[in-house]
């Protein structure tokens, strides 16, 4: 069960909308090339084998360290905005 | 439906009071942020997970190169890194058991056995030579006979040429002629055998002329024959030409005898065909007005043939003049 404010966000639609949008953005940016390169070289050591969980889990924390800063900020700003809006819209 | 509505109600109340705290929104925001991040994050790894799983990324960024393949770039080796030696390879003599030299080893067996290619070559030259001496005589006159031969067939099918194209003008002009005189026609068609160029020599200064209108007619200095192009023809020049019918109308002035008096027998005889028509006509009032013009036909037919056997008689002259003596007698 996740907080009221992300299933606010679910129900609207918003959430997806706010998905694509990161996508996007880590895609124009090179993230995506930068983990798929760490990917590689994870593969490259433990050999094809390697667990889709392990791979992730051993990516996700560089992963995330690569992350713009300004993209980072971008979506928070809309992430506020959006839950600000909600806020407006339910008390009028 | 109305649970739904009450959960719906409950979850708005929960978001209000959860946002009137403005820390609370920022920690949201990350939050938000965070899972928004994993699953684009998922999405991607798992990308990369499959394409290696189906062995596509080999696809993609091909299979590195086996290090034996490589090309080795270093003075004094070739590509496989391999030393450039270069072996003698010694071959032992059957005959007297010396080792020699691969490459010199044809030539050592040559002296060594008395066999090789120049001894093969002598002896291949012998025998040519003794069959040559049995078959010079013939082999020279085949040689001959085909030349002869080539030539012959050659000049054969130039005449024939020739002879189609001048029947085929000389068929068309006696028909126009047919309408006027039967005797013209008569006698162009008996001449169309000796027309041939080969012929010229022979021909009457008639038949001379009759051809020069159809043919070039210069007389070449190499072979001594008349070209028989067309009247345009590009070898010879129109000045030429008009010398040609110069010559030709000189001779005709300079020996007239035979040929003036023939070409009058000629013109007598048309002026002796029409009296003798026009005679026939009187009679055949008298007689029938049907049976005249066969008559008449008949008359110059005669006629025609006698002086045809005057002149030389070729060949098919005959038969060919029957043919022009009915459209004759049609004509009239």
């Amino acid at each position: 069960m996740k907080s009221a404010p992300h299933q606010r966000l679910v129900m609207v639609g918003d959430r997806d909308a706010l998905k694509e949008l990161l996508r996007l953005r880590l895609v124009e940016c090179g993230w995506r090339d930068q983990v798929k390169i760490i990917c590689k070289d994870l593969i490259k050591e433990n050999g094809q084998d390697i667990a889709y969980d392990t791979l992730l889990s051993t990516v996700t924390s560089r992963a995330r360290s690569l992350v713009p800063d300004s993209v980072k900020k971008e979506l928070l700003q809309k992430i506020k905005n959006h839950l600000m809006a909600q806020e407006e819209s339910l008390k009028s | 439906m109305s649970g739904i509505d009450e959960r719906v109600d409950e979850l708005n109340k929960k978001f209000l009071e959860f946002v009137s705290k403005p820390e609370n929104v920022d920690a949201a925001s990350k939050e938000i942020y965070e899972d928004l991040l994993d699953e684009v994050m998922m999405g991607f790894v798992f990308d990369v997970h499959r394409t290696v799983k189906t062995g596509s990324s080999d696809v993609e960024e091909g299979i590195p190169d086996d290090e034996s393949y490589a090309i080795v770039d270093l003075p004094g080796l070739d590509v496989f890194g391999q030393q450039a030696i270069k072996k003698s390879q010694d071959c032992a003599c059957p005959n007297c058991d010396r080792g020699v030299a691969a490459c010199r080893f044809a030539t050592h067996l040559e002296k060594c056995m008395g066999m090789g290619r120049n001894s093969s070559r002598i002896a291949s030259r012998r025998i040519a030579n003794s069959s040559k001496d049995l078959s010079t005589l013939s082999g020279v006159l085949s040689d001959d006979d085909d030349d002869v031969d080539w030539s012959l067939t050659n000049d054969k099918r130039k005449r024939r040429k020739d002879r189609n194209g001048l029947k085929k003008s000389k068929q068309s002009k006696s028909v126009h002629r047919n309408g006027d005189t039967g005797s013209a026609g008569g006698e162009n068609n008996h001449t169309s055998n000796e027309n041939s160029p080969s012929n010229y020599e022979n021909m009457s200064v008639e038949d001379k002329r009759a051809l020069l209108t159809q043919i070039c007619g210069v007389v070449s200095e190499h072979t001594k024959k008349l070209c028989t192009r067309s009247m345009r023809c590009p070898q010879h020049t129109d000045d030429q030409r008009k010398d040609m019918r110069a010559n030709l109308e000189a001779t005709n002035n300079g020996h007239s005898n035979q040929d003036n008096l023939h070409v009058d027998v000629d013109t007598y005889e048309e002026g002796d065909g029409q009296n003798l028509r026009d005679a026939l006509a009187r009679w055949d009032l008298e007689v029938s007005s049907h049976s005249s013009p066969a008559d008449s036909a008949s008359t110059t037919s005669t006629s025609s043939s006698s002086r045809k056997r005057d002149s030389k008689s070729k060949g098919k002259g005959k038969g060919s003049k029957r043919d022009r003596g009915s459209p004759i007698s049609q004509g009239d």
